[in-house]
């Protein structure tokens, strides 16, 4: 089913059952985004994740069961890029296939200026705006900001994020990550406890929703 | 030179030493007589010698002694000029008496010496080839029968004392139960008395206890009761110590390997465990993510559908999205239930939950309007996101399906002293059955929807292992029904924040 939709999408696509046929497909013909789904047969999906990381930075999109939150973490963590949960919409898979892809071609093109909702970002001049009005970030949320819209649409985890943001320091508390992505939603959203755009992946981490 | 303790029994024995020399004196000067005179002084005094050498190797220390001076005394009395008196003629004769005394006693006393010293050792040898066949039968022991039997086997033959021993077995009972020590036995096993070894009185044989124990546990009492009265103790207390140093340690290593066992099997089970959820899990979300997708896909292409049909497919696609829910709920459960729930807890403020929960049911029922009410003074919590997002999403399912599709929902969420509420508000009819009963899986609900009777079993379950309450009421005058979550408030470590 999933080939149909990357067919209404004009994308090309090749199909593997498991995770040694998949490995064959990738290494002869290096596809531009793997689908990949964790439920696989015969074993490791984590495996293959990191198989292809060792040698290529390729989009990885994992589909995964909802119950099992920190299969997600760690597939994210080894490296792929995104996942979505089943049962999932078309709507939902096209979207995510379309950041991934878009990520890859547009890397190295971006622009310092962000606009969505009522907020306006120029990220090199380091202003924010809100509703015309300057809001003034401190240097950690606007960091967490930076980075948030440089993998806009993606996901982050909690760990990559801490990472990013905090470097090696306190990689284990996510209690700070919370707090200041609290900031940036009471500064940012028109209404914080309801977010549009700094949504909330409960358990994974978050992701930026601009489009 | 050991100077034997003189009491009845000892006199009873010194008086049987002396006939027995006697007798043996009398022997020899009957042999040597009856030679007559083809023997020499000499030979005659030497054969005297020679038997108090003997009378020491067979008799021992005592009789040696004995044995010498009776030798010097026939000797003189019947073959030592003038014969048949104890006057000596000759000084020559005096120094010849004087000499064979001094040497019966050294000879006698050097053999009786050397005696013990070789049955010392050949004790200590049994006793040492005891403790290497008990340290083998030890090691082949598969359990607490087998180390008791190969212990008394391998021990009884290098010690003269009745040995017995108590163990205890996998079911902590005290093995063999048929015995009259039992009581002293319970006794040291409690601790209640320090090892009663007792003194081994001369006359009446002793019995020993030796607690059988690692440093901290008691496995038994090895028992050793003396048959004989006057058999030597020598290194008896030590090899039994020892003995019982070593069935400790097979002990502990049967109890260790069954533990080991035990694990083992722990941890099977909870991989099948495990591999029964995950294929369960998805082998009933990818006909659903077909379902959905379809759905959805013809909706997408069939551009000229009368509204009907799209709403059709409508439902077709969220009433899949529901029974994923609904499939979650159920493996959520049995996974609740089955292991303990691993909670990953964290620090975060309540917002950011609600706000999940809200959104995920806002994409399932989108028609509906949820209120939301935070008081701000509430401070962060400890909880685990993803199972708290599970329960608000329960209530907000359960809301929905009693209360009219125009009605609104309210979530709220108060601050009362040291706990936090959070209520699901509906405006439907109310609560019909009993809320205690609710929360009990498989509760039927109004419209007979079992499974919608996981729901609320789930928020319980997992609200208890926050150590928090839930309940539910109608609200007065029959206008809807309230769920309260109330979560504990734990005082929050100091998080610095000066990490600009």
């Amino acid at each position: 089913m999933i080939l149909k939709i990357l067919d209404g999408m004009d994308l090309a696509s090749g199909y593997a059952g498991s995770v040694a046929a998949a490995i064959s497909e990738i290494v002869k013909a290096p596809p531009d985004l793997v689908v990949l789904d964790l439920g696989l047969p015969d074993a490791d999906g984590m495996a293959l994740i990191e198989n292809i990381r060792r040698w290529s930075e390729l989009p990885i999109l994992v589909l995964s069961a909802r119950i099992v939150e920190h299969e997600k973490v760690k597939a994210l963590d080894a490296g792929a890029d995104d996942y979505l949960t089943k049962p999932f919409g078309m709507a939902e898979l096209m979207a995510r296939i379309r950041v991934l892809l878009r990520r890859r071609s547009a890397s190295d093109t971006l622009s310092p200026k962000f606009q969505f909702g009522n907020i306006e970002v120029d990220l090199s001049a380091r202003k924010v705006l809100k509703c015309g009005e300057e809001v003034h970030l401190s240097p950690i949320e606007f960091q967490l900001l930076n980075i948030f819209l440089v993998n806009k649409g993606r996901i982050m985890t909690h760990r990559q994020l801490l990472k990013e943001v905090w470097g090696g320091r306190r990689i284990e508390s996510n209690h700070y990550l919370r707090i200041y992505v609290g900031h940036l939603r009471q500064k940012l959203e028109d209404e914080p406890a309801r977010p549009v755009y700094l949504l909330t992946e409960a358990g994974v981490g978050y992701r930026l929703e601009i489009e | 030179m050991k100077i034997p303790n003189i009491n009845a029994l000892s006199i009873r024995a010194l008086i049987k030493t002396i006939s027995l020399c006697f007798l043996i004196a009398m022997g020899v000067t009957a042999l040597c007589w009856s030679f007559g005179g083809f023997i020499d002084y000499a030979n005659i005094a030497m054969i005297f010698l020679l038997s108090t050498f003997l009378t020491a190797l067979a008799f021992g220390r005592g009789a040696a002694v004995v044995s010498a001076f009776l030798n010097v005394a026939f000797f003189d009395f019947f073959f030592v000029a003038p014969l048949y008196s104890f006057d000596v003629e000759d000084l020559q004769y005096l120094i010849t008496l004087a000499v064979m005394l001094i040497i019966g006693l050294i000879t006698g006393n050097f053999v009786s010496n050397l005696k013990e010293k070789i049955a010392d050792i050949t004790r200590r040898a049994s006793m040492s080839l005891a403790l290497q066949n008990l340290s083998q039968g030890l090691f082949k022991a598969q359990n607490i029968e087998q180390v008791i039997a190969t212990s008394l086997t391998s021990l009884q033959p290098a010690i003269k004392a009745e040995l017995s021993m108590y163990l205890l077995n996998e079911e902590e009972i005290i093995i063999p139960q048929n015995t009259q020590h039992i009581e002293q036995v319970m006794a040291i096993m409690d601790g209640s008395v320090a090892t009663p070894s007792s003194e081994p009185e001369p006359n009446l044989g002793g019995e020993i206890f030796i607690p059988i124990q690692s440093d901290w546990k008691k496995f038994g009492v090895l028992l050793a009761k003396d048959l004989s009265p006057f058999s030597k103790k020598d290194g008896r207390e030590q090899f039994l110590q020892t003995a019982a140093d070593l069935i400790a340690l097979a002990v502990l290593k049967l109890q260790l390997a069954r533990s080991d066992e035990a694990s083992k099997v722990e941890a099977a089970t909870e991989r099948l465990r495990s591999a029964i959820l995950s294929s369960l899990s998805h082998d009933l979300r990818t006909p659903l993510t077909k379902i959905i997708g379809l759905a959805e896909e013809v909706q997408s292409k069939a551009a000229n559908l009368d509204v009907n049909s799209n709403h059709t497919l409508t439902t077709i696609a969220n009433q899949g999205k529901r029974l994923s829910n609904k499939i979650n709920n159920l493996l959520e459960i049995v996974k609740l239930q089955t292991q303990k729930p691993t909670l990953e807890k964290a620090w975060q403020p309540i917002e950011e939950v609600i706000g999940t929960s809200i959104k995920y049911f806002s994409s399932l029922f989108p028609y509906r309007k949820v209120e939301i009410s935070i008081d701000p003074e509430i401070p962060p919590l400890y909880f685990d996101e993803v199972l708290m997002e599970r329960v608000i999403y329960n209530l907000l399912d359960n809301a929905a399906k009693y209360s009219g599709p125009d009605s609104v929902i309210e979530i709220n969420a108060r601050r009362r002293k040291e706990f936090v509420e959070i209520e699901v508000r509906d405006y439907g009819s109310g609560f019909t059955k009993s809320p205690t009963s609710l929360f009990k899986a498989f509760a039927k609900g109004d419209n007979d929807s079992v499974v919608g009777g996981l729901g609320l079993a789930i928020c319980k379950t997992i609200v208890d292992s926050h150590g928090g309450t839930i309940w539910a009421e109608n609200v007065a005058d029959g206008n809807g029904a309230v769920v309260v979550v109330q979560l504990p408030l734990i005082s929050a470590p100091n998080f610095d924040l000066d990490l600009e």
